[in-house]
């Protein structure tokens, strides 16, 4: 395994209820790039990231990031949930959300210290959210929130970011202002992961993309990976059998692999 | 009367303990989406606690309590395992495990009944409570369990806050989520078994959720809402306490309750910003500045059209209806000026009315501009959008636009 390899999957595979979302997927993403994961509505993106970072069981494989498991190397890597995945009603400041991030540099039973007051500060100030830090988290608008999602995460101040959706339902202000950011954390030597739905826009601010459907179709340099034929291969209906195969194998109970495989005649 | 002191100072001092932890335990269940487990949890118990006495053969309170603690965590396992694992939604797995742990208690505790073993009278305590049985051993208990209440909260909070706000971060984050979990889970059904004994497993689920629910009215603040949700229960406890000492065969544990669910109401009604007062109050201050913007701009657009000339009361209260309670109210604000022929703008007057009307042409230029309406179109959008643009915005559209000289009516814009 490379040392430049951020993170590495091999031969994962993950299913909700048998049925198989992800299968004997193989993934290697290159440090200090900006890397979109991009692919269509069901697709498995979230399922991904939720995978790598060892928050769903796994049917088969293993993930390591820099070569180690996820628990060696917990304070380098950050990860910015979906904006649904947490009740916005939560008695909590903006601060207060922002302050999360400061583990596990801090143990988590430790009162945040003035470092961590500091730096969730200086989080907030680069998503352009320190004037509103004491704000209860549910009176903010869908784009703050990402913002300061954003700002969790970077006051943790880690070598690697995963992000799920990070622009879904955000103001262009407010996308605008978290591309910088991502921007300038590449800049920085920082590998920085989205889960990304707007094909639009990928070519625009990634420089490393993975498109996905269920298994990886390519995982490259966005140029060469952005192009007609591969988009084409992953968002058009050719794939349709794979999602038909996962049915079947969930309508008959059969497990997502073979328990008694043959070995193979030859090699 | 000394002696009948010392026992409703026992029964106080024991419900009081009692209810804080329970408060402070509800706080997280609630806000961990879990308002309901805490009711499936006291149903599961009974099972146990018959159990218990079965096989101990006694009242042992040590055993039935072991006894309830081992079906109340195991319910509340259950009630997390079946939607994870089976087609049944939360709600139904709540409603299954609190039925099928609660009649099969029920079934136990008719079977030990008729066993007509003397020592089983007192076991339906469990089904109803009765804190006025309560004794100063049971003082030393809830007094512990309070303390580690306590302890556990004050210790683990900034953890105990991240999990419940997101536990897939706390998890990605090195937190032992399955540890706290199992903490948490513990410390609810230890409150949950204590409790019982004092106000029954109907009621029970009422001092853990109904603090926290009050207390959330209240404040947005972890550490406050925690507070106040302790002080709603000791105060509630303090009152039942009180009602049932004045008056005899008033049962202390459901009048706690009751007086729970009057701060309850009554937060609904008063609370600050979240409050139905609050929100009518807001409501009224909006009303009357909309209203008295809008004299002052009517005031504006009089000097515009026509004349200098002030402008007699009788025209503008046929204008504006609603006029007559807000010019006492501009006066005030030195933002009118009145003598016999009528009112006038002051100049501080006239500064905010020209706001408002620049505010209101820049929004038509716009909406004509970026979203093809017609000038006919606009004016009703504009009058509501006058009042609540933001000086930010405001700005916003001036350089959006380049500072535009008219409106699409051809009214000059006032910079």
């Amino acid at each position: 395994m490379s040392a430049t390899c951020a993170i590495s999957a091999h031969d994962l595979t993950v299913g909700y209820d048998r049925r198989p979302v992800l299968w004997n997927l193989n993934l290697e993403l290159p440090e200090g790039q900006l890397i979109g994961v991009i692919g269509p509505n069901g697709s498995g993106k979230t399922t991904l990231l939720k995978s790598l970072l060892g928050l769903l069981p796994l049917a088969s494989g293993e993930v390591r990031f820099w070569g180690q498991p996820l628990a060696a190397v917990q304070a380098q890597v950050s990860y910015v949930p979906q904006r649904s995945s947490v009740d916005w009603d939560f008695p909590a400041t903006v601060l207060d959300v922002a302050l999360m991030g400061r583990y596990p540099v801090r143990r988590w039973w430790a009162r945040p210290s003035a470092t961590d007051r500091a730096l969730a500060k200086a989080a907030l100030e680069q998503v352009g959210m320190l004037a509103l830090r004491h704000r209860q988290i549910g009176q903010l608008s869908g784009g703050q929130r990402q913002r300061v999602f954003l700002a969790r995460a970077l006051a943790q101040a880690p070598e690697l970011y995963l992000l799920d959706e990070p622009f879904a339902g955000v103001d262009i202000a407010t996308e605008q202002t978290i591309v910088g950011i991502l921007k300038e954390l590449r800049a920085a030597g920082k590998t920085v992961v989205v889960v990304h739905h707007d094909l639009k826009t990928a070519a625009a601010y990634f420089d490393w993309a993975v498109l996905l459907n269920q298994r990886v179709v390519a995982n490259g340099p966005a140029e060469q990976v952005l192009t007609d034929e591969l988009l084409q291969r992953t968002y058009s209906g050719q794939l349709n059998l794979l999602t038909a195969v996962a049915d079947a194998l969930h309508q008959q109970e059969l497990p997502a692999r073979d328990p008694y495989p043959t070995p193979p005649t030859r090699g | 009367m000394g002696n009948a002191y010392l026992t409703w100072l026992i029964v106080g001092g024991g419900l009081v303990l009692m209810a804080a932890s329970a408060a402070a335990v509800g706080v997280f269940a609630l806000l961990r989406r879990r308002a309901l487990v805490g009711d499936a949890i006291a149903h599961a118990v009974l099972p146990g606690v018959c159990l218990a006495f079965v096989v101990g053969g006694s009242k042992d309170p040590l055993s039935l309590v072991v006894g309830a603690f081992v079906f109340g965590y195991t319910a509340q396992v259950v009630v997390d395992w079946l939607p994870a694992h089976t087609r049944l939604k939360p709600d139904t797995a709540l409603a299954v495990v609190l039925s099928v742990f609660f009649g099969l208690g029920v079934v136990l505790l008719t079977y030990i009944q008729g066993q007509g073993n003397a020592a089983q009278s007192g076991l339906d305590r469990f089904l109803f409570g009765q804190a006025a049985a309560l004794t100063p051993n049971d003082v030393w208990v809830f007094g512990g369990f309070a303390l580690g209440v306590a302890l556990l909260v004050g210790w683990a909070y900034p953890g105990l806050k991240l999990l419940s706000f997101d536990p897939e971060y706390a998890q990605v984050r090195g937190l032992p989520v399955r540890g706290l979990r199992g903490l948490l889970a513990s410390v609810t059904v230890l409150a949950v078994v204590l409790g019982i004994q004092a106000v029954g497993v109907v009621l029970l689920s009422a001092l853990l959720i109904t603090p926290a629910a009050t207390a959330r009215l209240w404040s947005y603040r972890l550490g406050t809402l925690i507070a106040l949700a302790v002080g709603f229960a000791v105060v509630a406890v303090g009152a039942g306490v009180w009602v049932s000492a004045q008056w005899a065969r008033m049962p202390t544990g459901p009048w706690v309750v009751v007086i729970l669910t009057l701060f309850a109401v009554g937060s609904v009604l008063v609370a600050p910003r979240q409050g139905a007062l609050a929100r009518l109050l807001r409501q009224r201050r909006n009303r009357r500045r909309l209203v008295r913007e809008n004299v002052l701009k009517y005031l504006y657009q009089h000097a515009e059209r026509e004349t200098r000339a002030p402008l007699p009361a009788t025209v503008l209260h046929a204008r504006i209806p609603q006029a007559r309670a807000a010019l006492p109210q501009l006066l005030r604000a030195g933002q009118l000026q009145v003598d016999a022929e009528g009112y006038r703008l002051s100049p501080s007057g006239a500064a905010v009315a020209r706001g408002l009307v620049r505010r209101h042409r820049l929004w038509e230029v716009y909406l004509t501009r970026y979203l093809n309406l017609t000038p006919d179109q606009v004016h009703a959008d504009a009058e509501l959008v006058e009042h609540l643009l933001t000086p930010e915005l405001e700005r916003e559209l001036e350089t959006l636009m380049g500072r535009p000289t008219h409106d699409p009516h051809h009214s000059e814009i006032p910079y």
